[in-house]
C-alpha cells in the first residue's frame, strides 16, 4: 500500500517532465549531426572507376576508391595516398611504387601489390580476365603505360614507353583507382553497383536515380571521415535544391545556377562558394589559314576582344578572364603573360600594318565555328560568338557563325574547316602537360584527330613541351612550361577568354568545404559547427 | 541520521495515521487514490503534450513563415535585379541614353507598368545621372533613395556586372539592383538602378504573399516597421526591437519572441537581411498571433479542471459503497475472529453473503468446530505422550533384563489402569511355542473389586500363555471386549484372575518377536479402546527396544569377559617372542662389530699395499744408488793414484783434489742434462780434449757430459792439472758419488714421510681419545697414503681457516678414507676431487640455537649416483662395487663415525658433481645427540637420475 503511493508519487513527478519522455522536437535542430545530403542535378551512371566519364559518378568514385598518389586538398601538388614513395630509374621509362602497408578494402580483403596489378592490367590487358566493356579513359591518358608488374607484395613497378614526367598526374586520376580484385571476382559487371575500394566512405545504399548512401569505413588507413554518412540526392531542379537547401532537407547543393547567385548571396543561412575549376575557354585562330598565319593578326584580335561583357554577362558572373591557357588553380600558370587587354585602337594599327602587306582582305568574311550545345566551360555559347562578332567587326574583321552540335563542331574544327573556332578544355589531371602538350603541340595537329585546333607549330614550343615532359623536378619543368607560355603569348594562336566557376551552396552550419582540382568537394574534411 | 528518520516519520505520518484507521476508510481511500493517480497522471501528460504542442506547432509555424517570408522576400529582391538586368539589355534604352534625359524618360515611361513601384535611375556609361523616374507610388517613399556613380552597385555596372544587394540609405534599409545597359553586341551604353527601400509598403507586399504579419527593419538602428495595422488603420511602425533579438540576429540566430504588437501578444521569428557581402544590414521578422494559442490553453485547462473534479466526487462515491458492501461481511469475520482469539470456541457466524466473504464465514465456521474437536483429540493425546515419555524413561534408566520386565508392566499397570499385566518373553532366536513363552515380569491390582473372580497373584499370570503364544505367532494386536464370552481365552484368562476385557501386543524389534505384553481387566470395568491399543502399541515398540538393549548388554558382557581372556594369553606368548628377539639382537650387533672390523681391515689392506708401493719405489732408488756409490768408489782408486804420483808438492795436490771434489759435488746438484745438451757437450768436449788424451777422449767426453759438465770447468781442470784423465775420471766419479747420496738422501725421507703418516693415521702411539686436531693434517695424512691411487686424479684443495675440532683422530681418519676412496672409484681413477673446507653454523638436530662448526666437503666430477640408490647409500650392507672390492659398509661407518662426533653427513648427486658433506661441531654438546646410522643423515635427491655410477 505504501510502496504504491510512492511509486504513484514518483511515476507523476516523472510525467511531469513532458520533455524527457522525447515527446519535444525542435526543427532547427539538425537531425543529423554527423550526417550531410549533398544535392546534385542527376545520379551517378557507374560506380566502378574503370568506366564513367561523368562527373556525378567521379564525385562519389572519389570517395568510395582511392589512387597511388593524390593531389593534396585544394591543390595541385601531388602527395602520397596508397602508395608512400615512388622513384623512376634513369631511362625515366621504369617507374617503382612502393605501396603503403596495412591498408585494407572495404570488403576486408588487404591491399597489395596484386590489387594494383589487377586495377590497372585489367584495363590494359586485352587478354585479362575482367577486361569487359569500355574503358574510357585509358586509351586517352594512360596507354602510355606497357605493363604493371609486381615486384613483391607492397612494391609495384611500371613500364612507360618513354620518359613522361606527368605520369605521376595521371596516377592522381580515378580512373586508375584501385579496386578490391575480390570484389571484382565476385560481381564481375555488377562491381559497378557494388564499388569496393579502400577510401575513407563505402557504399551503403544506392537507389538508382534517386540517391547514394555512402558510410565512413571504419578501417580506412588515414585519419577518418568526421562524417559518419555521406548521402548524395537527385534533385534535377536547381530551384528545388535552393528550396531543400533552405528547408534542411539537403545540407549541400551543387550546380547553382548563375540567376540564383544573387539569392544565395543574400540568403542569411546559406554560403556561397565558388572554387576555381580547371578549365579554360578559348577562341582559336586556324594559323594554317591567312590571315591568321600572321601574327600580327593574331595579336590584333586578342586585343580586339573585351572579356568582361562575356565573364560578367554571358557567364552571369561565374567565370574569371582567362589571361593564358592555364586557369590560376593550376602550377604552372604564368600570371599575365598576355595582359587580357582590351585595346581595339592597337588592334586596328596592327590590322592596317597587315592590310599595307596584303595579308588581310578587310572585304573578306570569315567563319567563326560555335558549339550550340552549352558545356560546363562555355554556358551561353550564342552569347559569346556575338560579343565576338560584334568586337571584331568593330576593328574590321567580318565574321559569319556557323552553329552546329558539339560533336559536329568538333569534327569539323578537328579537320581545321574553321577560320576562328570556339572551345574549351578541362583539365585531367591536374598537370600543365595537359593542356600545353594537347593544345598547343604540333603532334596534335592531325587533321581529323587536332586537339589543338589552332594548328598551332611551333618547334621550340614543341621542344620545351617534350622537355618538360620528361623533366622530374617540378621548378624545371615550371621554368619551361612559364617559357611555353611566354612564347604563346607572343605568337597568340588563341585568345584565351575565360576560366569558368561552379557555384557550390551550403548551409552556414558546413565547416572545411575544400574543392579539389576537378571540381569535387573533398567530403572527409566536413565537419557540422554549432551556429 | 537520526535528523533523516525524524524528517521519514513526519512525511510518512498520514500514511501510518490512515494505516490505523478503520479498514472500510483505507478501502476508500486506497480506491479513491487509485482511480485518481492514473488520471492524474494521464490528465497531466496530456495537458503537456497538448499545450506543448500547441505551443510547438506555434514556434514551428512561425519558424516556417518566417523561411517562407525570407524566401518571398529574396525572391522579390532577386526579381528586383533581374528587372535591373532587363532593363539593362533593353535595346531601346541603351540606344535611348545616348539621346538624353527626355528619351529616356520616354523609355521609362513604356516600361513602368513592367516594373515594381520603385526609384529607376539611369547612367551615363561615363557615370553621369541621365534620368531618373518614380515608378507606382509616392514620391516621398523614394526621397532619399537616389545614387550616383560613387555607389559599389553602379561602379560594378559600368564593368558590365549585374547586382543587387542591400545598402543603408539615410532613410534605412534600401535594395539597390544595378545593370549595365549594353547594345547588341553588349557594349556598355549605361548603367541603370533600381532601388526599393524596405520599409511598410514593402512589409505589406510580403504580408500578401505569405499571410503573416510582416516586419523589416534596420539592425542598427533596432528599429523595425510592420504590416500590422490598428483598428483606425494607421500602421504600427517604428517598433522598438528588443537588444535581445538585435544581439541574437547579428550572431545569424533566428530568435523567436513573444512581443506586444498593437496590444496583442505575438510570437515573432527574426532573422538578419545581408547584403551582396554577407554583413547583416536589415532585419526581418514574421509575427503570428498568439490568441488563438491562448485560447486554447484556457479551454484546456478548463476541461481539465472540470473533469478532474467531477472524477474525484464519482471515485469518492463509488469508494464508499463500494467499502460498505465489502466492509459489513468483513467487520462480522472480524468479530468472529476475535472470539475465537479469545477462546471462545462455540461462538458461530451468520453471514448470508454468496461471494468470497460468504465462503470465508462458512470456512471460517469449519475450521472452528475442527479447531474444537482438535483441540480435545490433542489433550487426550498430551496425556498419553506424557505416559508413555516417563514409561520410556523409566525402562531405559535400567539394562538388567529383569529390572527392564519390572520397569514395562509397572508403566503399562500404571497407565492402563488394569487388573493384570504381564510380559512374556520369548527365547532369543525366535520359537513362539508355548512351552518356550515365559512370564518376565507381572503386576496385578489386588485393591480392585471389579470382577467377581479371586484377585490373581503375579504367578497366575503364566496362564496366558497360550494366548501370548499365538499373538506371538500372528504378529498382531488382539482386543478382547469380554473374554468371559470367548470360548477359546475364557479359561486361561479366568486362571489369570482376568474375566473382563483383555489386550495383548506383540514386542516386535527387527522383524523379530521377542515378546508379549498382555493387560487385563475385570468384568465391571470398561473395554479398551482403539485409542488405547495404538498406545498399548506405542509402548510395546519401546518395551521392545528396552529389551533388546537389555539383551544386547549381555551379550556385549559376555563377550568382553572372553577378549580379556584372549589378550591375557597373547601378552605372555609376546614376551616370549621379544625375548628371543633380545638374543637376536644381541647377536646381530656382534656380527655388525665383527663386519665393521673386518671392513677396517679390508681398508688397512688397501692402506697397506699402497704403502708397500711407496716405500718400494725408494728402496729400489737407495739400492741403485749403494750399487753406484760401490762402483764409483772403485773406480776412483786408479785416477786417485794416477794423480798423486803426477803432482808432487803436497799442498798442490790438496788444492787440486778440493778444486776436484768441488765440481764434483757442484756438477751433483746440477739438474741432469739431456740427451740433446749431452750429444752437444760431448762433441765438443771431444775436440777439447782429442789433443790432450787421444782417441780417449770420445769416450771421456761423452763421460762428463753425461755428468753435465761444460768446457770451462774443464778447461779450468786442465789447466790446474798435469794429467788431464786422472783428473777428469775422478771428476766423474766425484760426481756420481754426490749424486747417489742425494738420491739416498731423498728415499729416506719419501720413506720417513710414509712412516709418519701412517702413524699419523693410526695413531698408533696415541690413546684413542677426543683430542682438538686440525682438520686439515687428518685429511693431508689420508691424501699422502692414497698418493699412489690419486697419481691421475688433480685433487683440488679450497681449504678455509678452521679452528682445532676435538675429533678421534683415527675414526675420522677413517672417514676421510672412505670419502677418498669412494670418490676415486667414482671416478675410475681419473677425474678431479675437490676438498672444500668452510666454517658453518649450523642448527643441530636437537631443536635450540645454531652451533658453530666446521664443513668438508669431497666433490668428484664423477658420473652421480643414480636417483633410484640414492636413499639406500647410507645402509649398511649396501654396495654398488662389484663383489669382493669392498663390504658394503663404508658409507655406513661413515655416517656412524659422523654421528658419534655430534655431526652430520649429507649427499648430494647430480651428474659431474657428487658432493659429500660432512659437519662437525666445534663444541661438544653436552649430551651427543645420537644420530641413527639407518635414519641417517639427510639425502638431497639428485636432480636427475645418472646412468651409472659408483658410491658408497
Amino acid at each position: 500500500m505504501r510502496t504504491a503511493l510512492v511509486v504513484g508519487l514518483v511515476a507523476l513527478g516523472a510525467a511531469c517532465d513532458v520533455d524527457r519522455l522525447g515527446l519535444s522536437h525542435r526543427r532547427n535542430e539538425s537531425g543529423r549531426p554527423h550526417s550531410v545530403v549533398v544535392g546534385r542535378p542527376s545520379d551517378a551512371i557507374s560506380l566502378d572507376p574503370a568506366r564513367p566519364t561523368d562527373n556525378e559518378s567521379a564525385e562519389v568514385v572519389a570517395q568510395v576508391f582511392e589512387t597511388l598518389v593524390r593531389y593534396h586538398p585544394g591543390t595541385t601538388n601531388v602527395e602520397p595516398a596508397l602508395a608512400v614513395s615512388w622513384e623512376t630509374d634513369d631511362s625515366g621509362a621504369v617507374w617503382t611504387f612502393h605501396l603503403r602497408d596495412g591498408v585494407r578494402f572495404h570488403d576486408g580483403s588487404r591491399f597489395d601489390a596484386d590489387a594494383v596489378v589487377f586495377s590497372f592490367e585489367r584495363q590494359r590487358d586485352p587478354a585479362h580476365p575482367y577486361h569487359t566493356g569500355r574503358f574510357n579513359y585509358w586509351e586517352n591518358a594512360f596507354r602510355n603505360i606497357l605493363r604493371v608488374e609486381k615486384l613483391d607484395p607492397l612494391t609495384v613497378r611500371f613500364y612507360i614507353a618513354t620518359r613522361y614526367a606527368p605520369l605521376l598526374a595521371n596516377m592522381t586520376m580515378f580512373p586508375v583507382s584501385i579496386v578490391s580484385p575480390a570484389a571484382v571476382a565476385r560481381w564481375g559487371d555488377g562491381f559497378a553497383e557494388h564499388p569496393v575500394g579502400t577510401g575513407p566512405f563505402m557504399v551503403e545504399r544506392w537507389d538508382r536515380g534517386e540517391r547514394i548512401v555512402l558510410g565512413r569505413f571504419a578501417g580506412y588507413w588515414g585519419p577518418p571521415a568526421s562524417l559518419e554518412r555521406l548521402v548524395f540526392e537527385v534533385v534535377p531542379d536547381a530551384r528545388q535544391r535552393l528550396i531543400d537547401l533552405e528547408s534542411g532537407a539537403i545540407d549541400l547543393a551543387v550546380a547553382i545556377l548563375p540567376e540564383e547567385l544573387q539569392f544565395v548571396d543574400l540568403h542569411p543561412g546559406l554560403t556561397l562558394y565558388r572554387p576555381p575549376t580547371n578549365n579554360v575557354t578559348y577562341l582559336a585562330m586556324n594559323c594554317l589559314k591567312p590571315p591568321f598565319d600572321d601574327v600580327r593578326v593574331r595579336r590584333a584580335v586578342n586585343l580586339a576582344i573585351n572579356k568582361s561583357p562575356i565573364v560578367r554577362l554571358a557567364y552571369q558572373g561565374l567565370a574569371i578572364p582567362a589571361d593564358g591557357p592555364l586557369p590560376p588553380t593550376q602550377w604552372g600558370h604564368l600570371a599575365g603573360p598576355s595582359a587580357s587587354r582590351y585595346a581595339p585602337d592597337a588592334a586596328r594599327a596592327l590590322l592596317a600594318e597587315a592590310v599595307a602587306d596584303g595579308r588581310l582582305a578587310l572585304d573578306r568574311t570569315y567563319t567563326l565555328y560555335v558549339p550550340s550545345t552549352p558545356r560546363p566551360y562555355l554556358p551561353n555559347p550564342e552569347r559569346v560568338a556575338r560579343v565576338i562578332q560584334t568586337n571584331l567587326s568593330a576593328v574590321g574583321i567580318r565574321t559569319k557563325t556557323v552553329m552546329q552540335p558539339f560533336e559536329a563542331h568538333n569534327a569539323d574544327t578537328e579537320h581545321g574547316r574553321h577560320d576562328l573556332a570556339l572551345a574549351g578544355w578541362v583539365g585531367d589531371n591536374g598537370d600543365p602537360d595537359n593542356y600545353l602538350y594537347l593544345l598547343f603541340d604540333k603532334d596534335n595537329t592531325v587533321p581529323g584527330l587536332a586537339r589543338n585546333i589552332a594548328f598551332y607549330r611551333d618547334d621550340t614550343v614543341s621542344k620545351l613541351l617534350r622537355a618538360a615532359q620528361t623533366v622530374e623536378d617540378r621548378g624545371a619543368r615550371e621554368a619551361l612550361y612559364a617559357d611555353v607560355q611566354r612564347r604563346l603569348a607572343a605568337d597568340a594562336p588563341w585568345v584565351p577568354l575565360a576560366h569558368s566557376q561552379v557555384a557550390i551552396a551550403a548551409t552556414d552550419d558546413l565547416d572545411g568545404i575544400v574543392v579539389n582540382a576537378s571540381g569535387h568537394v573533398v567530403y572527409t574534411g566536413l565537419v557540422r559547427v554549432a551556429r | 541520521m537520526s535528523a533523516f528518520r525524524a524528517v521519514l516519520q513526519v512525511l510518512t505520518w498520514p500514511i501510518r495515521r490512515v494505516g490505523r484507521a478503520r479498514l472500510r476508510t483505507k478501502l476508500a481511500l486506497s480506491l479513491s487514490v487509485a482511480a485518481l493517480l492514473p488520471m492524474l497522471i494521464v490528465a497531466l501528460l496530456a495537458s503537456g503534450v497538448v499545450l506543448g504542442n500547441l505551443e510547438r506547432g506555434l514556434e514551428s509555424d512561425v519558424e516556417r513563415q518566417l523561411e517562407v517570408g525570407l524566401n518571398l522576400t529574396l525572391r522579390s529582391v532577386e526579381r528586383l535585379g533581374d528587372d535591373a538586368v532587363r532593363l539593362g539589355s533593353d535595346q531601346t534604352l541603351a540606344a535611348a541614353i545616348p539621346r538624353g534625359e527626355a528619351v529616356v524618360g520616354e523609355v521609362l515611361a513604356s516600361v513602368a507598368p513592367h516594373l515594381p513601384s520603385s526609384l529607376v535611375q539611369v547612367l551615363g556609361a561615363d557615370g553621369h545621372p541621365v534620368a531618373s523616374r518614380v515608378i507606382g507610388g509616392d514620391r516621398a517613399r523614394f526621397a532619399e533613395l537616389a545614387v550616383d556613380d560613387r555607389s559599389p552597385v553602379v561602379q560594378a555596372a559600368l564593368s558590365w556586372a549585374a547586382r543587387v544587394t542591400l545598402e543603408l540609405s539615410p532613410s534605412g534599409v534600401v535594395v539597390r539592383a544595378a545593370a549595365p545597359v549594353v547594345d547588341a553586341a553588349l557594349a556598355l551604353t549605361g548603367v541603370v538602378v533600381v532601388s526599393v527601400p524596405l520599409d511598410g509598403d514593402f512589409a505589406d507586399g510580403i504580408k500578401g504573399a505569405l499571410g503573416a504579419e510582416v516586419l523589416v527593419g534596420s539592425l542598427n538602428a533596432g528599429v523595425a516597421t510592420s504590416s500590422v495595422r490598428d483598428e483606425l488603420g494607421r500602421r504600427l511602425s517604428a517598433v522598438q526591437v528588443p537588444t535581445s533579438v538585435l544581439r541574437a540576429v547579428r550572431e545569424r540566430q533566428r530568435p523567436i519572441v513573444s512581443v506586444d504588437v498593437a496590444g496583442r501578444e505575438h510570437a515573432v521569428a527574426w532573422t538578419a537581411l545581408v547584403d551582396d557581402r554577407g554583413r547583416a544590414l536589415g532585419l526581418f521578422a514574421v509575427a503570428l498571433d498568439r490568441r488563438p494559442l491562448l485560447q486554447a490553453q484556457r479551454v484546456a485547462f478548463r476541461s481539465l479542471a472540470v473533469g478532474a473534479a467531477l472524477a474525484l466526487v464519482f471515485a469518492l462515491l463509488l469508494a464508499g459503497v463500494l467499502a460498505r458492501r465489502v466492509g459489513q461481511p468483513i467487520a462480522k469475520l472480524h468479530r468472529g475472529a476475535v472470539a475465537i482469539a479469545r477462546g471462545d470456541l462455540e461462538q458461530t457466524l451468520e453471514v448470508a453473503e454468496g461471494d468470497e466473504i460468504g465462503d470465508l464465514s462458512v470456512a471460517f465456521q469449519h475450521m472452528t468446530s475442527t479447531l474444537k474437536e482438535n483441540q480435545q483429540r490433542l489433550a487426550a493425546r498430551m496425556r498419553e505422550m506424557v505416559a508413555l515419555h516417563d514409561a520410556g524413561r523409566a525402562m531405559s534408566s535400567v539394562i538388567d533384563l529383569g529390572q527392564v520386565s519390572t520397569k514395562i508392566v509397572d508403566s503399562v499397570a500404571r497407565t492402563f489402569d488394569v487388573r493384570l499385566c504381564a510380559l512374556f518373553l520369548l527365547p532369543p532366536g525366535g520359537g513362539a511355542d508355548e512351552h518356550r513363552v515365559t512370564v518376565a515380569a507381572a503386576r496385578v491390582r489386588k485393591t480392585e473389586a471389579d470382577s467377581t473372580v479371586a484377585a490373581p497373584t503375579p504367578a497366575d499370570a503364566a496362564a496366558l500363555a497360550p494366548i501370548a503364544a499365538q499373538v506371538a505367532r500372528l504378529r498382531a494386536t488382539l482386543r478382547v471386549d469380554d473374554v468371559s464370552a470367548d470360548v477359546r481365552r475364557r479359561e486361561p484368562a479366568a486362571a489369570a484372575g482376568v474375566d473382563g476385557a483383555l489386550m495383548a501386543v506383540p514386542l516386535e524389534r527387527k522383524g523379530l518377536v521377542v515378546g508379549v505384553l498382555v493387560v487385563g481387566r475385570g468384568a465391571a470395568a470398561r473395554p479398551f479402546i482403539e485409542a488405547d491399543a495404538h498406545l498399548l502399541a506405542t509402548f510395546a515398540d519401546q518395551a521392545a527396544a528396552a529389551i533388546e538393549n537389555a539383551r544386547l548388554y549381555e551379550q556385549v558382557r559376555d563377550a568382553s569377559e572372553e577378549l580379556e581372556a584372549k589378550v591375557r594369553l597373547r601378552t605372555a606368548e609376546l614376551t616370549a617372542i621379544n625375548r628371543e628377539l633380545g638374543r637376536a639382537l644381541s647377536e646381530l650387533r656382534e656380527t655388525q662389530a665383527q663386519l665393521v672390523l673386518s671392513e677396517r681391515m679390508a681398508g688397512l689392506g688397501l692402506l697397506v699395499a699402497g704403502v708397500a708401493h711407496e716405500i718400494n719405489s725408494p728402496s729400489a732408488a737407495i739400492r741403485g744408488a749403494v750399487d753406484a756409490i760401490t762402483a764409483a768408489v772403485g773406480a776412483m782408486a786408479e785416477p786417485v793414484r794416477a794423480l798423486a804420483a803426477a803432482v808432487d808438492d803436497a799442498s798442490e795436490r790438496e788444492t787440486l783434489f778440493m778444486v776436484i771434489e768441488a765440481y764434483g759435488k757442484e756438477l751433483a746438484g746440477r739438474r741432469m742434462p739431456t740427451g740433446a745438451a749431452v750429444r752437444r757437450a760431448a762433441r765438443e768436449l771431444r775436440a777439447l780434449l782429442e789433443p790432450a788424451v787421444g782417441p780417449a777422449a770420445t769416450d771421456l767426453g761423452q763421460r762428463l757430459a753425461e755428468a753435465g759438465a761444460d768446457e770451462v770447468m774443464v778447461n779450468d781442470l786442465m789447466a790446474r792439472s798435469p794429467g788431464a784423465r786422472p783428473t777428469l775420471a775422478y771428476l766423474i766419479e766425484q760426481s756420481n758419488l754426490h749424486r747417489s747420496a742425494y738420491v739416498i738422501g731423498n728415499a729416506i725421507s719419501r720413506i720417513q714421510r710414509i712412516v709418519g703418516a701412517l702413524k699419523a693415521y693410526s695413531h698408533l702411539d696415541e690413546e684413542p681419545t677426543r683430542v682438538p686436531a686440525d682438520l686439515h693434517e687428518g685429511i693431508e695424512t689420508t691424501l699422502t697414503l692414497f698418493a699412489y691411487a690419486l697419481r691421475d686424479i688433480t685433487v683440488v684443495r679450497h681449504f678455509a681457516q678452521l679452528p682445532s675440532v676435538p675429533i678421534f683422530v683415527d675414526e675420522l681418519n677413517q672417514v676421510w678414507t672412505n670419502l677418498i676412496q669412494n670418490a676415486v672409484q667414482a671416478l675410475g681413477g681419473k677425474g678431479t676431487i675437490t676438498i672444500e673446507t668452510e666454517r658453518v653454523a649450523l642448527s643441530g638436530p636437537a631443536p635450540g640455537p645454531t652451533r658453530d662448526g666446521v664443513t668438508v666437503r669431497v666433490i668428484d666430477d664423477g658420473p652421480g649416483i643414480p636417483a633410484e640408490i640414492h636413499g639406500r647409500i647410507f645402509e649398511p650392507f649396501f654396495t654398488t662395487k662389484p663383489k669382493g672390492e669392498g663390504t658394503g659398509l663404508g658409507l655406513g661407518i661413515v655416517s656412524t663415525i659422523i654421528a658419534k662426533h655430534g655431526g652430520s653427513l649429507r649427499c648430494e648427486s647430480i651428474p659431474g658433481a657428487t658432493r659429500f658433506e660432512v659437519w662437525l661441531p666445534v663444541e661438544i654438546a653436552a649430551a651427543v645427540p645420537a644420530v641413527e646410522p639407518a635414519a641417517g643423515p639427510a639425502v638431497v635427491p639428485a636432480v636427475e637420475p645418472a646412468v651409472a655410477g659408483a658410491s658408497g
